[in-house]
């Protein structure tokens, strides 16, 4: 598949993508916890399922007892047991 | 702690848009945490500040906020503005910590070994520090520099005032060669015991006995006087100097110890006594549940000075008191009791010679147990360090050479 031109321009010059293309950054520590930063706002949100709006995709993160720790523009840190994340 | 100190609020939100109210919350840059979703919604916290910019983003969601809590340090002022005692309590109990800090509250002392606590205290005192000193009097470089000239084993000192702690640094000269260090006038070196010379080193004077030659207590084994001889043999010049020499003598030494079958051993009664107390300065304040009543106790206290943080002490010590009672009861040892006793005792008295750099060749000390004394005699054959300073004799032949 053909790149677009900007992402052309941003892998020569090594421009990270979550600054080129505000690609969602998903830090995930074990199995319980998971910090989120470039997304634009919660979708769905209850205690088995959370559903986040990100720039060009959607991530859907199921699991037991999740809990937002914070939320703000930057970060979104969620903790409880994760059992998958889907990228849509 | 930055959150109690700005203050924040727990709030339950329901009804309408949910997830739209918290996108617009995060969007204006209200910061959430804490979100959980809860039955009809959702609950999270937030700055009190920020709470007041909730309502444009509820009517647009159709939400209902409700506070559940208030936090932190403004809602706690505001719940007690009516008490001002209280407020000058505080206000008060910061000004006294900020005066106890001026003063010296602890005194710490460390690494003097021959030199105890008390004779440091008590020479600290005498130049007017001890506790409750003022920190300004107090010169750290200065106080490090009276100690040293006060104290001559003390080698290094470092002082340091760190809260209302005083903490002193010792060194102590342990090294023996330097005490040993000192000038002599012309002296001659002196068996101090009978024996047989094992091993001589002579570095200074003139050596009048050898290895292998018997001596006796008082005979001159180096001389500090060394005759300087012509061509002709015949003595020019006499030089006198101190005499220095490592020699080592085999001699016996005695060992005669003993001690009674019959003793007194203590016998605790199993009553004990417990007392608390508290000290400001050199005043007491206790709790005393008959301590005094026992004739004989063992008798155990504890005292620990009251600090905030490390090194932040306070006037107020608390100590803890217990006492056991006990009473003096005769017993007898048994032979074999009586007998190890002797033998430990004998074994130390070794190990301590030993330690001194006294070597043990035999052992002839034997243990006698009869119905009233247990005693052990007998003579120890031992290799040590022999030779006493004792000044040169001059002679007027000698005086005559030294005028010629």
């Amino acid at each position: 598949m053909k790149k677009p031109f900007y992402q052309t321009i941003a892998s020569a010059m090594e421009i990270p993508a979550d600054l080129s293309e505000k690609a969602a950054l998903v830090e995930i520590t074990g199995q319980f916890g998971l910090k989120l930063q470039n997304y634009l706002g919660i979708i769905e949100y209850s205690e088995d399922r959370l559903l986040i709006q990100c720039k060009n995709c959607r991530i859907e993160v199921c699991g037991k007892g999740l809990f937002i720790d914070s939320y703000s523009r930057e970060e979104l840190v969620l903790s409880g047991r994760i059992e998958y994340i889907h990228y849509y | 702690m930055l959150r109690l100190c700005r203050g924040y609020v727990r709030i339950h939100i329901c009804g309408g848009a949910y997830e739209r109210f918290l996108n617009l919350c995060c969007n204006n840059g209200i910061f959430l945490w804490e979100l959980r979703p809860v039955e009809k919604g959702y609950e999270t916290n937030m700055f009190a500040r920020d709470f007041h910019r909730l309502r444009p983003f509820s009517k647009k969601c159709r939400t209902r906020i409700r506070i559940k809590r208030k936090y932190g340090l403004p809602f706690f002022i505001n719940r007690h503005r009516k008490r001002k005692a209280f407020v000058l309590g505080i206000v008060f109990c910061g000004f006294f910590i900020y005066l106890l800090s001026q003063y010296i509250w602890g005194i710490s002392i460390e690494g003097n070994m021959s030199i105890s606590r008390q004779t440091i205290m008590e020479y600290l005192s005498e130049d007017k520090i001890s506790y409750g000193t003022r920190k300004k009097n107090v010169d750290c470089k200065q106080l490090a520099a009276d100690i040293r000239n006060h104290f001559p084993d003390i080698i290094w000192v470092s002082v340091k005032m760190e809260g209302t702690g005083l903490f002193v640094n010792v060194q102590e000269n342990t090294d023996l060669n330097l005490y040993e260090n000192r000038e002599y006038g012309a002296s001659d070196l002196v068996a101090d015991v009978d024996g047989i010379i094992e091993k001589m080193i002579t570095r200074e004077g003139k050596p009048m006995v050898s290895q292998g030659d018997t001596v006796k207590k008082g005979d001159i084994l180096v001389s500090g006087a060394m005759e300087i001889t012509d061509d002709a043999g015949e003595v020019a010049s006499r030089i006198y100097t101190a005499a220095d020499a490592d020699i080592y003598i085999r001699t016996k030494i005695n060992y005669n110890n003993c001690f009674k079958m019959n003793y007194q051993a203590q016998e605790y009664t199993g009553k004990k006594r417990f007392g608390v107390y508290a000290r400001i300065g050199s005043k007491y304040f206790g709790i005393d549940s008959g301590l005094d009543h026992f004739e004989t106790a063992d008798i155990i206290s504890s005292e620990h000075q009251l600090h905030i943080m490390k090194d932040f002490y306070i006037p107020l010590s608390v100590g803890y008191i217990s006492a056991k009672e006990y009473r003096y009861v005769t017993k007898t040892y048994a032979p074999k009791e009586a007998e190890e006793i002797a033998e430990k005792q004998l074994q130390k008295f070794l190990l301590e010679n030993t330690q001194k750099g006294v070597q043990i060749f035999e052992n002839n000390v034997k243990i006698n147990i009869s119905a009233t004394l247990c005693r052990a005699s007998g003579t120890l054959t031992v290799m040590k360090k022999a030779g006493t300073r004792c000044d040169t004799e001059m002679t007027e032949s000698m005086q005559e050479g030294i005028d010629e």
